[in-house]
């Protein structure tokens, strides 16, 4: 959990769960969704977070503290003894790192994500989905995201001879 | 509360769909199940894909409609053909003009093609709008006269597709003519919307240092035009440019206004001055007897990148025998004043053992035709083969982010004097709705 500093104002984050989480109003605006209550100023008090249990919202927190552009002091002062490049570089190594989980909280992530509206987090977790299906057999793509043929044979020859150009 | 083995909504499935790149990963992701194709079909869901993922060139429709489909090893190669199977690039399905005359291709853009039935000069033109893959039209009301003959007569009306811009249907759409006059340039629009034609913008050739329509511009619609015509891929502006102009003129298609962009600046005022180039040609019009095809068909191309610089390409090559052909890449900002300069960015060397040739310029590629070495040059004096109609053109893109040459196809030439073909850029059937 964010630990509070001078100056920085904190907004409580509330899981359907229980659970509060306090962060730093910049790491929570991060969410496109949390940033555009604060800026209508409905999060006086602690924000409801519906869907997303605490397991998953302190991923998501944790991903946010992450990717927060630093600023201030501290922020300036990190930024000028390491490359812009090596930072990225780092932060690459950390998405992968957060990234191994298993496919349910992956999927979970993916829905908070999207809820939540933090683009480098959707983008983290699809792509990895895509990438592990992209070049695999359809049986694969089925099983992988949880789904079964229920085609008609006389119905998956027709689709498949329409796209017959995509397995050349 | 999600449980261990969560059912996907089909929001998080789009969300890992449009992460798909090309359009053969999306189309064997749609034969899964049905549950797949529902959401990869869906128009809603093929938009935003294709904001993301801009459609690929599929190949090149000639004047007379014909669909020249992209050969392999090109990577749209399977597809192309399979939108050459599924559509009709006749036109059968679009009733004959009223004046007898055939259809002719003006403009293709979003997979539709503009079609036009004209006598030369005539002010009035049959247009009609269609999708080939869909066999849906619209036919087109005439410029009313009294918009299009004010105080004087158009020498001529150059019909041109707008780009769909982001915030509008993607059924909805806007052909623009450019009207040529004695003394001005003028826009008119017709809109799916209104349902009607309007004046939206006019230049004087006056802006353009010019005191009379420039000589390319006249040919326009008989020749090619004399420059290059090209639309860039995100703001919407559609650049012409004329070898005798200082200035390159711009229409913004989505304000709906000319703009002129300084020309002969920085270091384009070298790259006019190396050998090869086609000004020095023009110059010299009369010296050369014997010229290659490619020679006297050169312009330079204008393409707009990502960031919103103006990006240009000089052919700069040697029309002989064993000749070496590069592309000199210049750029400018496009944010600024006419203070801003091009500014050489790299040259391209080209494929050897042909003779190139610029040709037009969209969604991020420039376009370069050549024909090669053994169909060799002619005697300028016997007169150009005009009657000969099998020159075998090889048609080749630029991508104009990675400097990436690739060859799309090979077609046969009519009149090398008028390469004037339109770029097909879409999606095969299965991926596609109707855009009409």
């Amino acid at each position: 959990m964010a630990t509070r500093e001078a100056g920085k104002k904190m907004i409580m984050l509330k899981s359907p769960d229980g659970m509060e989480f306090e962060v730093e109003e910049a790491v929570a605006m991060e969410s496109q969704t949390i940033r555009k209550m604060i800026e209508d100023d409905c999060a006086d008090t602690a924000i409801l977070i519906p869907n997303i249990n605490s397991k998953i919202l302190s991923r998501v927190i944790e991903y946010c503290n992450k990717h927060v552009p630093t600023t201030g002091a501290t922020g300036a002062a990190a930024s000028d003894t390491v490359a812009p490049a090596a930072l990225a570089e780092d932060l690459k190594i950390w998405d992968a790192e957060f990234i191994k989980v298993n496919r349910a909280t992956r999927f979970n992530l993916i829905q908070a994500a999207s809820y939540l509206n933090i683009k480098g987090l959707l983008d983290l977790t699809s792509q990895t989905t895509i990438d592990t299906i992209s070049d695999n057999s359809l049986e694969e793509i089925r099983s992988f995201l949880s789904t079964k043929n229920d085609y008609l044979p006389e119905e998956e020859q027709t689709i498949r001879r329409e796209n017959q150009w995509a397995f050349q | 509360m999600p449980s261990p083995a969560p059912h996907l909504v089909d929001e998080i499935l789009e969300e890992v769909f449009l992460r798909l790149t090309t359009p053969a990963e999306l189309a064997r992701a749609s034969t899964a199940c049905p549950r797949f194709r529902r959401i990869i079909t869906d128009r809603s869901f093929l938009r935003r894909h294709r904001k993301r993922h801009p459609p690929p060139l599929l190949g090149l429709v000639n004047v007379d409609g014909s669909f020249q489909p992209a050969e392999a090893p090109h990577p749209s190669a399977p597809l192309a053909r399979a939108l050459a199977d599924a559509a009709d690039f006749t036109y059968s399905f679009v009733p004959a003009p009223s004046n007898g005359i055939p259809w002719h291709v003006r403009d293709v853009r979003d997979g539709r093609v503009l079609l036009e039935a004209c006598q030369v000069l005539e002010t009035l033109k049959d247009m009609a709008l269609c999708d080939p893959l869909s066999r849906r039209y619209v036919l087109l009301p005439p410029i009313p006269t009294d918009l299009a003959v004010q105080e004087e007569y158009p020498f001529d009306i150059v019909p041109i597709l707008a780009p769909i811009a982001d915030d509008e249907d993607d059924m909805s759409f806007k052909v623009i003519c450019l009207a040529i006059y004695g003394s001005k340039l003028t826009a008119f629009v017709f809109s799916s919307v209104t349902q009607q034609w309007c004046i939206t913008a006019s230049i004087g050739w006056s802006l353009l240092d010019a005191h009379h329509p420039p000589l390319g511009l006249c040919m326009f619609s008989t020749y090619g035009f004399c420059g290059l015509p090209g639309f860039d891929n995100e703001g919407g502006c559609f650049y012409l440019a004329s070898p005798l102009l200082d200035k390159l003129f711009v229409l913004d298609t989505q304000k709906m206004e000319f703009l002129t962009v300084k020309y002969h600046t920085g270091y384009d005022i070298l790259v006019r001055h190396l050998p090869g180039r086609i000004i020095e040609f023009l110059a010299r019009y009369g010296d050369p007897h014997i010229i290659q095809p490619g020679q006297d068909r050169s312009m330079r191309g204008i393409v707009v990148g990502r960031e919103g610089d103006l990006e240009m390409f000089s052919l700069i090559g040697d029309h002989s025998p064993n000749g070496s052909f590069d592309l000199y890449h210049t750029t400018q900002q496009s944010n600024g004043e006419s203070s801003n300069e091009w500014r050489m960015k790299n040259i391209i060397p080209l494929p050897g053992g042909h003779d190139y040739f610029t040709m037009s310029a969209a969604e991020g590629l420039l376009f370069l035709g050549a024909t090669t070495e053994d169909q060799v040059g002619f005697d300028r004096e016997s007169g150009p083969p005009l009657s000969r109609i099998d020159w075998d053109v090889d048609y080749f893109s630029l991508e104009v982010k990675t400097s990436e040459v690739r060859k799309v196809c090979t077609s046969k030439g009519k009149f090398f004097h008028a390469e004037h073909v339109h770029w097909y850029f879409g999606y095969p059937p299965s991926l596609s709705k109707p855009s009409v």
